[in-house]
C-alpha cells in the first residue's frame, strides 16, 4: 500500500526538487479518482539525483514488476543513465519521471506548477490546466475519462 | 484532436441525441461513431459525478490525499478478506 503523504514528506524533507503529476496531482486539485502510485517529475541535476538517492535508499527502491534478485542499484549513476523509473519502495509505489509527454522536464514544468502545503511540507504540484493539457497530448485512451473529470472539475464554480 | 484510424466505435457508449446516432455497424450491431477525442471526452463528461467532485473540493489538499490512502487501505483489507474467504472454502 502506498503511503502518499509519507512519500511526499520524505522527498521534501531531503530537499529533492520534484513536481507531483499524475493521479496524486489530480487528487490534490479535487479529483475523486483513485490512484495507487505517486508520480513525480524530478530535476535531473546531479545534486538533485544525489538528494533523491539519499532520500529513497533507506526505503529500498526496486524496479516495480521486475523479478527479484536483479542487480539493480539505486544510485546517482543509475539515475543519470536512465530517465523514467517505476519503483516499489518501502513507502509504496513511486514513479520517478525525468520528463513527461507534452510537458517536458522539471524545468519546463516549474512555471506550470503551484505550491501546496500538506503533511507539514510545501510541495510543488502541476497546475490543473497543464495536467489536462499533458494528458491530452499523451493521447492515451485510458486517460480520456480522467480528462473529462478534470475538465468538469476545472469548470466547477466552487473551485 | 483526431483519433488514430479515423473514428472510434463506441458500442458501450450510446450517444442518444448526439447528432450522429443510429449508424448501423457491419454485422447488424447498432452503434455510433465519434470522430474526435473531444467528442469522446464530452461524452464522458455526461457521466461525471459532480457530487463527488464537490465533496472533494470542500476538503483541504491534505484531506484529499488522505482519502487516497484511506481507499488504498480499504482496497487492501477487502483483498485480504477475499483471500481469507477463498482459502476457507478450499
Amino acid at each position: 500500500m502506498t503511503r502518499f503523504g509519507e512519500l511526499l514528506r520524505t522527498l521534501a524533507a531531503a530537499g529533492v526538487e520534484f513536481i507531483v503529476v499524475g493521479g496524486v496531482a489530480a487528487a490534490a486539485h479535487g479529483s475523486p479518482r483513485s490512484t495507487q502510485d505517486v508520480d513525480v517529475v524530478y530535476s535531473r541535476s546531479r545534486q538533485n539525483l544525489r538528494k533523491l538517492v539519499d532520500a529513497l535508499a533507506p526505503h529500498h527502491p526496486y524496479l516495480r514488476g521486475a523479478p527479484p534478485g536483479l542487480p539493480f542499484r539505486f544510485d546517482v549513476e543509475t539515475l543519470w543513465a536512465g530517465l523514467n523509473f517505476t519503483l516499489v519502495t518501502g513507502l509504496g509505489w513511486l514513479d520517478l519521471l525525468g520528463e513527461i509527454v507534452g510537458g517536458g522536464r522539471y524545468e519546463d514544468l516549474l512555471p506550470h506548477s503551484i505550491t501546496v502545503t500538506a503533511f507539514a511540507i510545501d510541495c510543488r504540484v502541476l497546475d490543473l490546466e497543464t495536467l489536462i493539457r499533458t494528458k491530452r497530448l499523451a493521447g492515451r485512451p485510458k486517460d480520456l475519462e480522467a480528462i473529462a473529470e478534470l475538465e468538469s472539475l476545472r469548470d466547477r464554480p466552487e473551485r | 484532436m483526431p483519433v488514430a484510424g479515423g473514428c472510434l466505435f463506441t458500442g458501450a457508449l450510446p450517444l442518444a441525441g448526439a447528432g450522429h446516432a443510429g449508424r448501423i455497424m457491419k454485422g447488424g450491431v447498432k452503434g455510433e461513431f465519434m470522430n474526435s477525442v473531444d467528442e469522446i471526452i464530452e461524452r464522458y463528461k455526461r457521466d461525471v459525478d459532480l457530487t463527488l467532485i464537490d465533496a472533494a473540493l470542500r476538503r483541504t489538499v491534505e484531506e484529499r490525499i488522505q482519502a487516497l490512502e484511506a481507499f488504498e487501505r480499504f482496497r487492501e483489507e477487502l483483498r485480504a478478506a477475499t483471500e481469507r474467504r477463498r482459502d476457507a472454502l478450499r
